[in-house]
């Protein structure tokens, strides 16, 4: 039988009114699809309807059908001993244009019977498409976009990819009465898909094993009597169309499964297509299914396009992003002529993103341009669902409460207890330690550190201890569920929270903030979120590789360097590549050496901060494994160039002190702007100052030095010294008492005297002066007092 | 005898294939155009049945929307790097949508508003005063005559005044010939439009100002995404440069990876191992990657022994790409440093690539 034989057989074979069977091949969260099955639904009125969901969903069905549910709402399935790797979910949304939601209200209408026919979700869980680190969905459609059936047709209909071939295809179709024809057409596109499938590739996949599971309950159904409607993923339709006998024995799966009902939204909808199923940007489906319904006819697509449009413009326009007219009218005009000439009725998704694009970017795109970007996230919408209160608490409040007992900590009731943890010889209490972190991040009202070392301050860290304070109450519960569209356990809810801030602080420009984007990093550490953290590890390089500031990479590589060197509490687990960010930022230091040459006084004191940290980095290179011969030669080659003093003395002594310099250096520099004429006060002292802050030791280990800066002082006169007093404050604030000291006793052996014979102002006060100066400050408080000033006087 | 040229105008190379498509052309087509929209973008990206070749590569969508950009009033502007095919596809629309490509002003400092208008033939215009027959129209006007579609090449060369003539001839779409009396004027008839191509990154280039952008719709041509087709093209394309040469290096496959992969990195921000690299403001194009591979296979050819490697290409990196940015000298100084030196332990190519761009960055 030729291809084109099998086709037109399936055809023939998806409604079968004899045998009382109606087989509906769907896509999910197809509109046209949807809009097609309530019309067939409403035709035949079956006794059952069967929907491709996993069977162990099946005690949700009412939930699904709660008038206070509202979509976008998902079934998640959390699996236990899925094979060798743990726990894992998956999820399976609904949305208000989901086939699977309508067959569902449109057979409670009918009177249908409704079951869920798919093999259950552990199923799936056992084939190893679930791998638990990213939300997984449980349903597949990957074929309809990489398929080199999918390929091909999008290839000689001009379309980019599957995505655009099926709009093309099937959603134009939307609205139209025969729902026949349209499915007979999902039909026969969805074989082409299954015919370029290679066989093993299906049996690998279990979609043998779950067409066998579907079929069996076919049978039953179908000797139940009909007529029964099956509604399935495209792809298994040809599966079930047949006489529906010996069918291969079905394996049995061994996870346990949990199952919960929650609210979605349509950005996490968004996200989980990006990985398995679905149509993206669901906000865009929403409303082409919206005006289809309130028609109840076919779809207006020139005023869906205009009105998308315009919604758009005017969100932009809210939002302070200009859009001028002119552009908005060539968007509109630029969508619909594509759609006429890719021969649509109407633009359609693609149309106006290429519309947008046309109209609005004036210059050169680079990968994603900002209007694309903003116009993808207005077409996914931000819709979010409600479910039921009989849906129970949500399984991310279900693996903290199951957490909770493995650390031993009473949530039975909502009093305040107390928990001291040993978090550096103790593993289990490093644990619960990193469960308080992870909660601390999700709700805050959860959990308080009384005592303890505090990591992101860097204070108190050589504590041993922790303890907390902590308490259950409905608030906790209720702000719990609140996140849980986050994930569904503990680590990914919170990983999901670090991006959501992450994104805030870009949101509100601090897309720079470098210590803002590792303090939420620390955070995600002390959670224990390790390995899980790689992306955004990544991120945050690239962040800190687009960095400008040179202060800021120097503080942002030392406390990298510090997160690096940590073990315990604050410790990165092998796994988590954080070797690669410290190399990124101190490429980055290096490359933004070459600014220190033109440092404006208003940096100055920054820079000035970030050399002394240069310092300790350079130190620190060699037991980190970064090369520090880059640091070296950068500094040793602005040096040279540097033109603001402080900078040069700080910059020359960092090269003396690593050395790549000679001390001879310093000290001719030094001696060349002490005794040269024309300079400016400032400029005299700035090399003294800059030395001062980075390496104060230099002035007397580095030989001539000090002899220098001495003799220099011994030659000025009394007005001169008065003119350098404010410079000469200011760089010796640099030194610290024992410092001060040293020098002191430096200074007396080259003057061959004692230390304290130096100091020449007395400070001593007799007894009469004090009595002298009580009587005048008597004599003015009354004075003041009289002048009714007193004001001036109390504090 | 036959006429030689080194290379014919699109509609003459490919007139078999326009013809073959307008013979089969039953879509509808807007008013002055020579194919429909549709016959257009089979001109451009191929059709098998009428044995049309593939001439774009990359980007369908793009060339719908530059496609329906000249349906509409806005001119079309094709920006991005130089050797990303710019000119090639505003050749092909223009001769695939108003028969001749040959409606071409090439900017440049020395364009002056003439040259956009009009000029005289000064015999005729001395002997007969101003006349139809004394006028040498533009391209820009004999393509609104024509009803065809005029092209500027690199737009942004041109003096900002000259600029500003484009934006009265794109919204008035008419031009004024006083000379030959009151009232004359060539209106644009329909089929009329402009494509621009321009360099927005090159500096010593004229910026459009807001009004000129407003009255294009702009299209990025992008550099090619596929490693493995970069390297083909440049393998080919240094080859036939080459062989005009008697001597002729070849070209190693280690010393061909070593120059995509640093063009790659260079203009991508990202090395393939997600290392991230300062981006250079210089051109790392393809055609760059050329040049630079062509002038060290001279090097070797004739300053050295003949034999090419990543050595020349580090030398001439530095002379051809990085010519006289301080920046970017720190840019590729910051490449070299830490993402060619950990290769260099590994690789002896990249070895040879490092120890020259480190005394070359000495200099």
């Amino acid at each position: 039988m030729t291809d084109r034989d099998t086709f037109a057989q399936l055809r023939s074979d998806l409604f079968q009114p004899d045998r009382g069977l109606y087989v509906v091949p769907i896509r999910h969260h197809s509109p046209a699809c949807a809009w097609a099955l309530r019309a067939l639904i409403r035709d035949i009125k079956p006794s059952q309807i069967l929907i491709e969901a996993p069977s162990d969903f099946a005690d949700k069905i009412p939930l699904l059908l709660d008038p206070t549910t509202k979509p976008p709402v998902a079934l998640v399935a959390l699996v236990d001993n899925a094979g060798e790797r743990g726990r894992v979910a998956g999820y399976y949304p609904f949305c208000d244009h989901s086939p699977e939601y309508v067959a569902l209200q449109t057979g409670q209408e009918v009177g249908a019977d409704l079951h869920f026919i798919d093999a259950p979700a552990a199923d799936k869980a056992m084939r190893g498409q679930l791998d638990g680190v990213e939300p997984t969905s449980l349903m597949d459609e990957q074929r309809f976009n990489s398929n080199d059936y999918t390929t091909a047709l999008a290839r000689a209909t001009g379309c980019r990819d599957g995505f655009e071939l099926w709009d093309h295809l099937f959603e134009t179709r939307l609205g139209n009465p025969d729902w026949r024809s349209f499915f007979g057409d999902v039909g026969v596109y969805c074989a082409g898909i299954r015919a370029a499938t290679p066989e093993s590739q299906i049996t690998e996949t279990g979609d043998t094993n779950r067409e066998s599971h579907m079929a069996r309950a076919v049978k039953k159904a179908l000797s139940r009597g009909g007529p029964v409607v099956v509604v399935v993923g495209g792809f298994h339709a040809p599966a079930l169309v047949g006489a529906l006998d010996d069918l291969p024995a079905l394996e049995k799966p061994n996870g346990k499964t949990d199952s919960y009902l929650i609210r979605y939204g349509f950005r996490a909808m968004d996200a989980l297509n990006g990985y398995a199923a679905g149509l993206p940007q669901p906000g865009y489906y929403q409303q082409m299914w919206e005006r289809a319904d309130i028609q109840t006819g076919p779809n207006t697509w020139r005023t869906l396009g205009v009105d998308i449009l315009t919604e758009f413009a005017t969100q932009m326009r809210a939002e302070g992003h200009q859009v001028p007219l002119p552009s908005q009218v060539e968007a509109v005009r630029a969508a619909e002529s594509l759609a006429i000439l890719r021969g649509r009725p109407g633009a359609l998704r693609h149309d106006l993103i290429d519309g947008i694009r046309t109209a609005l970017i004036k210059g050169e795109t680079t990968a994603q341009d900002i209007w694309t970007t903003r116009f993808l996230t207005f077409l996914c919408g931000d819709k979010l669902g409600d479910v039921p209160v009989s849906a129970g608490s949500p399984p991310l409040v279900e693996d903290i409460r199951r957490r909770a007992r493995t650390y031993r900590l009473d949530l039975s009731d909502s009093a305040q207890r107390r928990r001291k943890l040993d978090i550096r010889r103790n593993d289990t209490h490093l644990a619960a330690s990193r469960f308080f972190h992870a909660m601390q991040l999700l709700c805050p009202s959860f959990a308080t550190r009384i005592v303890g070392p505090d990591y992101l301050t860097g204070s108190r860290i050589e504590l041993l201890f922790e303890e907390w304070q902590y308490a259950w109450s409905p608030q906790t519960e209720g702000q719990l569920i609140e996140q849980a569209v986050l994930g569904d356990e503990l680590p990914n809810a919170c990983l999901a929270l670090l991006y959501r801030q992450r994104a805030t602080l870009i949101e509100d420009g601090r897309a720079r903030d470098l210590p803002a984007l590792i303090d939420l990093l620390s955070r995600g550490l002390l959670a224990g979120l390790g390995a899980q953290l790689g992306p955004f590890v990544e991120q945050l390089g690239n962040d800190i590789q687009n960095h400008g500031t040179f202060a800021s990479v120097t503080a942002a590589l030392r406390r990298l360097m510090f997160v690096l060197q940590s073990a315990g509490p604050l410790g990165a687990p092998d796994t988590l590549d954080l070797r690669q960010l410290v190399n990124a930022a101190y490429g980055r230091l290096v490359y933004l050496c070459d600014d220190l040459p033109n440092t404006s006084d208003d940096d100055t004191q920054e820079r000035l901060d970030a050399l002394r940290m240069v310092n300790e980095i350079l130190r620190d290179c060699d037991s980190i494994g970064l090369d520090r011969s880059l640091l070296d030669e950068a500094l040793d080659r602005v040096a040279i160039y540097t033109e603001n003093p402080v900078i040069l003395g700080a910059v020359l002594a960092v090269c003396v002190q690593a050395g790549t310099r000679p001390a001879a250096t310093l000290v001719q520099i030094m001696q060349g702007r002490l005794t040269g004429v024309s300079l400016d006060t400032a400029d005299q002292i700035g090399v003294l100052r800059g030395i001062l802050y980075t390496s104060p030791a230099l002035l007397w280990y580095a030989d001539g030095l000090l002899a220098v800066v001495d003799q220099f002082m011994c030659n000025i006169d009394e007005d001169r010294f008065l003119d350098l007093l404010p410079h000469l404050r200011l760089a010796f604030t640099g030194l610290n008492p024992r410092e001060t000291d040293r020098l002191a006793g430096e200074l007396a052996a080259i003057h061959g005297v004692q230390a304290g014979s130096l100091v020449t102002v007395n400070t001593m006060a007799t007894e009469t002066d004090l009595s002298e100066g009580l009587t005048i400050e008597k004599a003015l408080r009354a004075s003041l007092l009289a002048d009714g000033l007193t004001d001036w006087i109390t504090p | 005898m036959v006429e030689q040229t080194q290379r014919a105008p699109a509609e003459i190379r490919y007139g078999d294939e326009i013809a073959r498509l307008l013979a089969a052309d039953t879509d509808p087509k807007p008013n002055g155009w020579h194919l429909s929209p549709r016959a257009v973008r089979r001109f451009i990206l191929g059709d098998k049945a009428l044995d049309v070749r593939q001439k774009f590569f990359g980007d369908d969508p793009l060339v719908d929307r530059c496609i329906v950009s000249l349906m509409g009033h806005q001119g079309l502007m094709l920006v991005g790097e130089p050797g990303t095919a710019k000119s090639l596809l505003s050749e092909l629309l223009a001769a695939a949508i108003g028969g001749t490509s040959k409606l071409v002003v090439q900017g440049s400092a020395g364009i002056i508003e003439d040259h956009l208008r009009y000029g005289w033939n000064y015999a005729l215009l001395l002997a007969e005063g101003p006349s139809e027959r004394a006028l040498i129209p533009s391209p820009i006007l004999s393509a609104m005559r024509g009803g065809q579609i005029a092209r500027i090449e690199e737009l942004t060369r041109c003096a900002p005044e000259v600029q500003d003539a484009i934006i009265s001839l794109m919204s008035e779409k008419t031009v004024a010939i006083p000379e030959l009396g009151p009232q004359v004027e060539s209106r644009a008839i329909p089929g009329f439009n402009l494509i621009g191509t321009a360099n927005l990154r090159d500096r010593g280039v004229h910026d459009m100002s807001s009004a000129l952008k407003r009255r294009f719709n702009f299209e990025t041509v992008k550099p090619i995404a596929d490693a493995q087709f970069e390297k083909e093209l440049i393998n080919r394309q240094v080859a036939e440069r080459m062989a005009e040469n008697p001597v002729s290096p070849a070209l190693s496959p280690d010393v061909l990876d070593l120059v995509v992969a640093v063009f790659r990195d260079l203009r991508t921000g990202t090395t393939a191992d997600g290392a991230s690299v300062a981006v250079p403001n210089s051109v790392m194009s393809t055609a760059e990657a050329v040049n630079v591979t062509h002038a060290a296979a001279l090097e070797a050819a004739y300053l050295d022994n003949g034999t090419l490697t990543a050595g020349h290409i580090a030398r001439q990196l530095g002379g051809t790409v990085f010519k006289d940015d301080p920046e970017d000298a720190r840019k590729l100084r910051a490449y070299v440093d830490q993402i060619a030196k950990p290769r260099s332990r590994t690789s002896r190519t990249w070895a040879a690539f490092y120890k020259s761009a480190k005394e070359s960055l000495r200099d």
